[in-house]
């Protein structure tokens, strides 16, 4: 009696050991084949690689910002670009210290103005900050133009939620806007779709050079690549292996042992 | 558990006792988060120290060596590269931001005869260290100059738990000075 249910131990134990055995194949095999490849990282130069779908950039949470507003502006007789992009403003690749979303931009008096909904942000056609002036509280500027006329001096106009204002010839006040100021005339700094020759560099510097292949490869060997739970799951498959080597080697001995008794 | 809460609805002084633990926490939370506000407008700034007749705007440019030195004092590179103000006389005013912790402090400063007239706190938007709007922490600048080394002549004591509003309102105050002795020599 007592010898049969030894026998149904061991039976189940080898039963253990071939479910155990065919669970854990697939990720013996991945965790094998990730280990042989981190082990020859810089021979396969996974450091140097990088990844770049966007499934994989997504499950490692890397998002690609969008365009929110880009305003042409020429400058020195060239076209630049002036873009609200990552929760920042660029002058092409350039950040430049203004909040955005942004309401226009125009290159004036050697200087470029950049509108958001409450500043009138001043620089230097390189992007350094001269100033920032500032519109009184409650009021919001809806867009910025230029007037037009025969006189070399365009003036400003800032259309904002109380009226039109202006800027003094020191650009350092904003005026509220007299009978002179009229919306007729005036040329509205409008956005535009920015080609991609102009956002590629912007999204390539904001990605950096991407998702080395190392990083991957080390995530998948770890679990980490689905998160905490993936670590935690690779975890109880370790114990699986070990489970399956102590299994196999008592399997062995007990039927070894068997042999060389019954021999 | 149900026998538990009885007992403390019945007992009144338990209950009286729980309610204002969690109204203290309550307070004590909401106290240190949100203290950003204005104190005062630039313009109220001006009006008040000008007597309603504020003169023209002016401007100085951080350049060169003066850029140099505004960036010592400020321990970082200044943003702007130019600073406005105000000026009737030998009196100047400034109002000049910067970042406590994260957040900017801007703070007004009234410079006559190169020694500090007036300094206020306009708005202050970190989460600590609103202390340093106070008359007790804010009188210690007044009279107080420039040394050669652009070090006040006089010691600021500090507050406790507001050390990085303290030392970024004294930056400002020695920027203020600096930037009204230059204007003056160069005028």
């Amino acid at each position: 009696m007592r010898k049969r249910k030894k026998k149904s131990n061991w039976l189940r134990l080898l039963l253990l050991h071939r479910y155990t055995g065919l669970t854990a194949a697939f990720f013996a095999i991945l965790l094998s084949i990730t280990g042989i490849l981190l082990n020859h990282t810089q021979e396969l130069a996974l450091n140097k690689n990088y990844a770049s779908a966007s499934w994989l950039m997504q499950m490692y949470g890397i998002k690609t910002p969008d365009i929110s507003q880009a305003y042409t502006v020429e400058i020195h007789k060239k076209m630049h670009w002036v873009m609200a992009f990552d929760g920042g403003a660029y002058l092409d690749q350039h950040a430049l210290k203004c909040n955005v979303p942004l309401v226009g931009a125009l290159y004036a008096n050697d200087m470029l103005l950049i509108a958001n909904a409450t500043q009138l942000c001043l620089f230097t056609a390189k992007g350094e900050m001269i100033d920032v002036l500032s519109l009184g509280n409650k009021q919001t500027i809806k867009r910025i133009g230029q007037q037009q006329g025969q006189s070399n001096d365009k003036a400003l106009i800032i259309d904002s939620s109380t009226g039109l204002f202006t800027v003094n010839a020191e650009y350092t006040a904003l005026l509220a806007g007299d009978a002179s100021l009229s919306l007729v005339n005036t040329l509205w700094s409008k956005p535009s779709v920015a080609p991609d020759a102009v956002i590629a560099p912007l999204l390539k510097q904001h990605k950096g050079e991407g998702l080395p292949w190392e990083r991957v490869v080390l995530d998948l060997h770890s679990g980490r690549i689905v998160g905490l739970a993936g670590v935690y799951f690779m975890d109880v498959i370790a114990l699986l292996l070990i489970f399956l080597s102590l299994s196999g080697l008592a399997l062995w001995a007990k039927r070894t042992f068997f042999k060389r008794k019954n021999g | 558990m149900l026998v538990r809460i009885n007992y403390i609805f019945s007992n009144s002084k338990l209950l009286l006792l729980i309610v204002g633990s969690v109204l203290i926490l309550f307070f004590a939370v909401f106290s240190v988060q949100g203290r950003a506000e204005t104190y005062k407008t630039n313009d109220a700034f001006l009006n008040e120290n000008f007597a309603n007749n504020v003169p023209t705007v002016k401007v100085v440019w951080i350049r060169d060596a003066l850029k140099e030195q505004v960036d010592a004092i400020l321990a970082h590179p200044y943003a702007k590269l130019r600073v406005k103000y105000w000026l009737s006389g030998d009196k100047s005013a400034w109002i000049l931001e910067e970042i406590g912790k994260e957040q900017p402090i801007t703070t007004g400063i009234i410079i006559q005869n190169n020694k500090i007239e007036k300094i206020e706190i306009l708005a202050f938007r970190e989460s600590r260290g609103w202390e340093v709007k106070y008359p007790f922490f804010l009188k210690q600048f007044i009279q107080s100059g420039l040394k050669a080394d652009h070090r006040l002549d006089k010691n600021i004591d500090g507050i406790t738990g507001a050390t990085l509003s303290v030392r970024a309102v004294t930056k400002l105050s020695r920027m203020a000075l600096l930037l009204h002795k230059y204007q003056a020599e160069k005028s």
